[in-house]
């Protein structure tokens, strides 16, 4: 009789890390101008027995475009009912807007290995300098965005370089153009799932980051031309006083940081306005029915946000918005509008973070474990967050690792609402190397961020899985103010002998 | 032989058992005949017969135009996957990007997989040396054509090309075609998606090979063997055409193997599988390939 087989599940859709920040994309989508980023999955073990000497690696991803690091994780021993992440890196630069599919193999000793099929999600972002219009590509439209008006950071003399931290669009107009024209209420889903408004995080996102990994974004016109982030919209509004530097850190800090929780911070507050419920676009199709026979060639959104308070990740923050939707179809226009007042609904009641005043080499890794409770009262588990966490030198080294609540290495038990992660600081130091590359003694402050995952279960029908968007920040370390320096407040200092 | 990465060889070698196709949109559905114009997904089975384990080895997937000498510059990449092998072990390993066949030769087209790994890496090979699978384990080779003998069929076509390379050192190369007891494929039917291995159609007295270009029409049955003067990296059109019997099993089916040979040494092969009609049962049918198959058949008549 042969062995059976491993009982493994990826039950969620693989999302994206961006490296620099080691923090997940808006809805976990991979973006093309990222270049590298790693494939995280949760992987769960289906049965209730211990799985001995867990190997998992990539067989292959569909499309050709993306260039894996070949790599098999040594996992370890998994006990039964467990979730643990497995992650891997690849470069997605020649990569093809649209889904594709990853084949993940898991081995375990004594068992037949599982293959599991997923879908991941990849876009990309162009320029059109003529127009200054944003494209954010997708296999069933394009999403055009035309910013007029931004709220940027941070103001001149407060960061190291003069490049934008901080861009909240206040006034801008993204117009769908489906591929192809369609007749009806509305057209398919972007990837068959999430919100047309998927397009303005993404986007809004990439403001921070594309200044860190690239600079630029590709230009419509195929001159070989790039653009900065720096004036592509019509005008900006210098009015956030926000700073890249860990305000706590004495000498330098990793702007990193800070541009991940930036980009963030956009992503929070356009999901917020646009909606965590059926989005502005899916409002304005259900208002604008087109006559038969009509084709709808375009649907364009122009919002106005208004920011009552400096929308921080991680804060029940009040946002409002004007906003009218068109419909251009083949034969008419057909127009809707309407004023909403929302708050950001992704947000913890409280998170605590454990980790030692000091931590001795000599005596292991340090571990860190915190938890986070909904604002519900319950806590989050398992798989439901990805937590990452990172540790910042007074030197200007900082580190990064994650925290699991999966019951293995540093995590005693699974899914017992405890993410526990931690770091072996290296002892022996190296006179020839940079200082950054050391692990030296003194002083580290550390930020534990914890993002949503996206839990919709592959199959599930568009508009159910639409309603379900992962990525957002939910720890509040970053305090936006428009009139005064932000703050990154640490979640601990760790003294480290 | 610390890591030693096998993709079998089939016999003949061009008729390898380890390399398969999954038509639609499920690479785990059941194995087939691809369709035209459809995607369908390729399988190849990689061992690694050494001492050693193997993380990370790569496996490239090609397809090519049916032809006699396949090389790397005639032959398009499908996709690639890797695969980790404990010493001894085997595995099927998916190539997750779709292939979709389209319509050249008749719809007929040879699959290539190749496994290696740094460790043991494939041999020095230029863009237009061909594949060359009895000679290289990491390499092995499906160039397999099925064509129904619908009732009303007298002839079958089978088309491909005859080529040369510089590698083989010569200028002119022999093409024989010849009958194959259709057991030949009994390790090669689950590829297939058959049940069964089809009864033997009964004597073919008139088949053969002759140049053919795409759109010729084809009157006579050529000769069994022919010589062909080509310069290096030429390709020429040739037909096999086969006379089925008037009065046949409508449950048989046949195998012809044709194949080029260099002083004596055969260089290339390609199979032609003719499959009867009538046994729908042993076909490896879904409602949208039967569909196909339908659509296709009102169109011939």
């Amino acid at each position: 009789m042969p062995n059976p087989t491993v009982p493994a599940a990826i039950p969620n859709r693989p999302f994206a890390i961006c490296p620099p920040t080691n923090m997940m994309n808006p809805d976990g989508f991979f973006v093309v101008n990222m270049g590298t980023q790693i494939i995280q999955a949760y992987i769960v073990n289906q049965g209730g027995a211990q799985l001995n000497d867990v190997r998992v690696y990539i067989e292959g991803i569909s499309d050709l475009g993306v260039v894996l690091t070949p790599e098999v994780q040594a996992v370890g021993n998994v006990p039964g009912g467990a979730t643990f992440p497995v992650r891997f890196r690849a470069s997605f630069l020649t990569a093809s807007p649209g889904a594709a599919l990853v084949s993940f193999i898991v081995e375990s000793a004594g068992l037949v290995f599982k293959r599991i099929i997923k879908k991941i999600f990849i876009t990309r972002v162009d320029y059109n300098k003529p127009s200054k219009t944003y494209s954010v590509v997708m296999p069933e439209g394009t999403m055009q965005i035309r910013i007029h008006n931004a709220i940027m950071g941070a103001k001149k003399d407060c960061c190291r370089r003069d490049k934008p931290f901080v861009v909240l669009p206040q006034d801008l107009t993204y117009e769908w153009i489906p591929n192809p024209p369609y007749a009806g209420l509305r057209g398919p889903f972007p990837y068959q799932d999430p919100w047309w408004k998927i397009a303005l995080g993404i986007l809004a996102g990439l403001f921070a980051l594309g200044a860190l990994l690239y600079d630029y974004f590709s230009d419509g016109d195929l001159d070989g031309g790039s653009v900065s982030v720096s004036g592509t919209f019509e005008e900006t509004d210098p009015s956030v006083s926000c700073c890249t530097k860990v305000s706590t850190s004495a000498t330098a800090a990793d702007d990193s940081v800070a541009r991940g929780l930036y980009a963030a911070a956009g992503w929070a507050a356009t999901a917020a306005i646009a909606s965590d419920g059926p989005d502005l676009h899916y409002r304005g199709q259900d208002a604008t029915p087109p006559a038969a026979g009509e084709l709808t060639l375009s649907e364009a959104v122009r919002l106005k946000i208004n920011y009552p308070v400096a929308p921080s990740p991680g804060l029940n923050y009040p946002i409002e918005g004007q906003w009218r939707y068109v419909r251009t179809t083949s034969a008419n226009s057909y127009t809707f509008g309407a004023s909403d007042e929302r708050k950001n609904l992704h947000f913890l009641k409280t998170y605590e973070v454990q980790a030692p005043a000091v931590h001795d080499r000599r005596k292991g890794p340090l571990k860190v474990c915190a938890r986070f409770q909904k604002p519900d009262g319950s806590y989050y588990r398992g798989k439901e967050l990805y937590v990452s966490a990172v540790l910042v030198s007074t030197y200007g080294a900082n580190r990064r690792f994650e925290l699991n609540d999966h019951g293995m290495h540093l995590d005693e038990k699974a899914n017992d609402t405890w993410y526990c992660g931690g770091y072996s600081f290296r002892r022996a130091n190296d006179q020839h190397r940079k200082p950054e590359d050391q692990d030296l003694p003194g002083d580290w402050y550390l930020f534990v961020f914890a993002q949503d995952v996206n839990t919709v279960v592959q199959g599930t029908a568009p508009f159910d899985a639409a309603q379900v968007i992962g990525g957002f920040l939910l720890t509040s370390q970053l305090e936006l103010n428009f009139n005064q320096p932000c703050q990154l407040n640490h979640d601990a200092v760790i003294h480290v002998v | 032989m610390a890591i030693q990465l096998w993709i079998d060889d089939g016999d003949p070698w061009y008729l390898s058992p380890d390399i398969w196709v999954v038509p639609g949109d499920d690479p785990n559905s059941a194995i087939g005949v691809p369709v035209v114009n459809e995607p369908a997904y390729v399988w190849a089975r990689a061992h690694n017969r050494g001492t050693a384990t193997v993380t990370n080895a790569t496996v490239r997937y090609y397809w090519a135009n049916p032809s006699m000498v396949i090389t790397p510059s005639n032959s398009t990449l499908i996709g690639t996957s890797f695969v980790s092998l404990l010493p001894g072990e085997t595995k099927d390993v998916l190539c997750l990007t779709p292939w979709t066949p389209v319509w050249v030769n008749d719809g007929h087209e040879c699959l290539i997989a190749e496994a290696f790994h740094a460790s043991d890496p494939l041999p020095p090979r230029g863009l237009n040396d061909p594949f060359d699978p009895p000679n290289d384990r990491h390499v092995a080779q499906l160039n397999l054509g099925v064509a129904l003998a619908l009732a009303r069929m007298q002839m079958v076509i089978h088309c491909f090309a005859a080529g040369n390379a510089a590698r083989l050192g010569t200028a002119e190369v022999t093409l024989r075609a010849r009958r194959a007891p259709i057991e030949t494929l009994a390790r090669l039917k689950g590829n297939l998606g058959l049940r069964r291995v089809p009864a033997e159609m009964g004597e073919i007295k008139e088949f053969g090979l002759q140049p053919f270009r795409c759109g010729e029409q084809i009157e006579g049955i050529g000769k069994p063997q022919l010589a062909l003067r080509l310069k290096p990296g030429e390709q020429r059109g040739l037909a096999l055409a086969i006379k089925l019997p008037k009065q046949r099993d409508p449950k048989a089916g046949a195998l012809f193997l044709v194949e080029e040979f260099v002083r004596d040494k055969v260089v290339g092969g390609i199979g032609a599988l003719v499959l009867p009609e009538a046994d729908e049962a042993n076909h490896p049918e879904t409602e949208e390939t039967k569909q196909h198959n339908q659509e296709r058949r009102d169109s011939d008549a």
